[in-house]
């Protein structure tokens, strides 16, 4: 017994630790969330009484990168490529199946208890579909209030009606709108209700996954401004996960390509969009479409042939060979590593950043402006 | 034979069987549903054409009508709710709306095919492909189930489909996204149709699917010189494929022109506000312009020029009278073919 209770005072004592940790204040820049080669399989399983494993999705297969105090990492890629269960992960809804998230130091996939929920109260997130992101049968005020109910330190009881009504306000909505139901709302005015449910609980990071694909043209960029609004105002940090490589680079500080389950490659938004070195970086900027009937003409586009190869499936070597026209014996035999590559390390260009090919090598695909 | 037979003797065709005009023309429609809330009006007075071989872009948000007017030339509206209450949609010198519902069917798939947005919900789940593909041939041409197997396949190779051969049995969950694209494309081609209406074709898709998929579309038009309508609310997809297009808003085409003029001079203060507000690939800009407000709700639709609210030119006159949409001329008076603009203050939009 006496064993125990010992040991349950050193959990209490670390977890007090951690949650100390946690809540220290992070300097602008230095790194919030530091992403270790995490990997998530969903297992196959085959027969109806004794499962048995025969096989692995591989949705996220050893990604890793830091997220900056105050900066906005863009996560890019085709469906299926896994950055949806990159925030999943973060968000420790779903379990890693190996590797390490890292914030403020506290590795949060193995926190538990008073630690873990310290930590979900600084991370949280923004989803996709903003009509079936709120439940349909409670209140605005009730769905962004009902942060406080699990972390009632933040709002004490008889507050919560005048902060919902801040909140409100700070994303531009009518506070008088606090007794309406989601569906008395517009697309736009949903997804505003969406972040306003996010900011509750001033946290350091929000993840947004998808937050404006859902929306019209015209509403996209009010969404949009209002987010670069509210990341200067509360100094916030976002992970911004898209498939719109424009609405990416506008937003961004940084972005990360990923394909299959891996990243692709990794710098500043720039380096990029500007000198992109990775072969399917290349191709995925010489798809997207430009309003700009003038430059059709002069545009190089590369055509990928094929689909995205399935995640329980991938091919040996780098997962990207199947449809790259680069690609040779080796790329088969290898497994490219996500670093600067050879021909550009110790050099002082834009093209020496991250990127996980062989025969990396830099080619301007966007037109210059 | 009777098909050809009927269809001469329809009432009144409009610049008899021979015509030289274009291969679409819809003057005027007018497309409201009656709901319980009161009566929604989707489309209120839209008149564009299409010719052979070329692309027309219907470019709008949700709920501008675009997606209504298309239905309503396909004759897939649904009534009730939907009704079309005044307007021509002349196809081939024929007005559609005057059709039997025989007739308009024979038209229906063979002379005017539609391809949907989202391919998954569109194929039936539990039949085949091949059957699925077959069904035109069967059902048009009276072909057995054999030859219109053979015929499916040949779609399947022409949408470049790998290994068509050994896929016509397998059902759409089978398929990937760019895939099932490529199927409703070939069922829209199955019987080298005139015209194509693309309702979002590459919405669902990913970039370098789309990129594929609007290859594949530009490539079949130009073998079969077919007319294309484009509906989408992408303004760079539009601007790599279009040869003119029309921007619909609240039911109304607000402004038309050829691709080229109206990302370099656009004549409505929406168009404007469009463009400034979309991020571009290559430059990295400021804050976005947003275009203030929301699209209007179609059951009150604001007096006036329905853009108004929104509108930052927005003057007494915006609140009052509708404005029409008329030709847009150079400052000197020169016309500018194909430009129309529907906004009081068009001069001040392009010229100021």
């Amino acid at each position: 017994m006496a064993d125990l209770s010992k040991n349950d005072e050193a959990v209490a004592a670390s977890e007090a630790e951690a949650v100390a940790a946690i809540e220290a204040p992070v300097e602008r820049g230095e790194p919030i969330l530091q992403v270790r080669d995490l990997k998530k399989h969903f297992p196959l399983t085959q027969g109806i009484l004794f499962k048995r494993q025969v096989g692995a999705v591989k949705a996220v297969d050893g990604v890793s990168f830091d997220l900056y105090q105050g900066e906005t990492l863009g996560i890019v890629g085709e469906s299926g490529c896994g950055k949806s269960t990159v925030a999943k992960l973060l968000m420790n809804l779903e379990r890693a199946t190996a590797g390490e998230v890292f914030y403020k130091g506290q590795d949060i996939t193995k926190l538990s208890g008073r630690a873990l929920k310290a930590v979900r109260r600084n991370i949280q997130m923004v989803f996709q579909d903003p009509y079936t992101s709120l439940n349909p049968r409670m209140t605005v005020g009730d769905i962004i209030g009902e942060p406080f109910d699990i972390h009632p330190e933040v709002a004490p009881k008889g507050d919560r009606r005048r902060k919902v009504q801040e909140l409100l306000d700070v994303v531009g909505l009518n506070p008088e709108y606090i007794n309406r139901y989601p569906h008395q709302f517009s697309g736009g005015q949903r997804q505003r209700i969406g972040i306003a449910r996010g900011l509750a609980l001033n946290p350091e990071i929000i993840i947004c996954d998808e937050p404006v694909s859902a929306l019209d043209v015209s509403v996209q960029a009010q969404v949009i401004n209002l987010m670069e609004k509210l990341q200067d105002e509360y100094n916030l940090s976002y992970l911004f996960i898209a498939h719109d490589l424009s609405i990416v680079r506008h937003i961004s500080d940084r972005v990360g390509v990923m394909y299959l389950g891996k990243m692709a490659e990794i710098g500043t938004d720039e380096q990029i969009y500007e000198h992109p070195t990775h072969p399917y970086t290349q191709a995925l900027l010489s798809a997207v479409p430009v309003p700009d009937p003038e430059a059709r003409a002069h545009r190089e586009r590369i055509i990928l042939t094929g689909d995205v190869p399935s995640p329980a499936n991938p091919p040996s070597g780098c997962s990207f060979r199947t449809r790259c026209w680069k690609a040779q014996d080796k790329c088969a035999e290898e497994i490219p590593l996500l670093a600067i590559p050879e021909p550009f390390q110790g050099k002082d260009t834009p093209a020496a950043h991250f990127s996980a090919c062989h025969f990396a090598e830099e080619k301007n695909v966007v037109a210059a402006h | 034979m009777t098909t050809i037979d009927k269809t001469a003797s329809v009432p009144a065709p409009r610049d008899g069987a021979t015509h030289d005009g274009p291969l679409l023309d819809v003057r005027d429609l007018h497309v409201e549903f009656r709901t319980r809330e009161g009566v929604a009006k989707a489309v209120n007075g839209v008149s564009y054409s299409v010719n052979a071989g070329e692309t027309l872009a219907v470019l709008g948000e949700s709920g501008s009508g675009k997606s209504v007017t298309a239905q309503a030339i396909m004759g897939i509206l649904d009534t009730p709710p939907g009704f079309v209450t005044k307007g021509e949609i002349v196809f081939r010198g024929q007005d559609m709306l005057k059709m039997s519902e025989e007739e308009h069917r024979k038209v229906r798939g063979s002379k005017i095919a539609m391809i949907f947005q989202d391919a998954l919900s569109s194929l039936n789940p539990v039949l085949s492909v091949g059957y699925q593909l077959g069904e035109m041939f069967r059902v048009h041409q009276g072909l057995s189930k054999k030859e219109a197997k053979v015929k499916a396949i040949e779609l399947m190779d022409r949408v470049k489909i790998p290994a068509a051969a050994a896929r016509v049995n397998d059902y759409p969950h089978q398929f990937s996204g760019g895939m099932r694209q490529r199927i409703m494309i070939a069922m829209a081609l199955a019987l080298e149709p005139d015209l194509i209406i693309a309702d979002e074709p590459t919405t669902a898709l990913d970039v370098t699917v789309q990129a594929q998929v609007m290859d594949l579309l530009a490539e079949l038009q130009r073998e079969y010189n077919m007319g294309l309508i484009l509906i989408t609310h992408d303004l760079g997809v539009v601007a790599d494929v279009a040869d003119k297009i029309a921007v619909m808003y609240a039911g109304r085409i607000v402004e038309q022109a050829p691709v080229h003029e109206i990302y370099k001079r656009p004549a409505h203060p929406y168009t404007k506000g469009l463009l400034a507000s979309i991020p571009r690939l290559d430059q990295k800009g400021q804050e976005l312009y947003a275009i203030k407000g929301l699209p209007p709700n179609l059951l009150k639709i604001p007096s006036g020029c329905a853009f108004n609210p929104r509108c930052p030119k927005a003057d007494d006159v915006c609140r009052t009278d509708v404005p029409a949409l008329v030709p847009v001329t150079e400052q000197d008076g020169t016309d500018l073919p194909g430009r129309g603009s529907a906004c009081h203050f068009w001069k001040e939009t392009i010229h100021g």
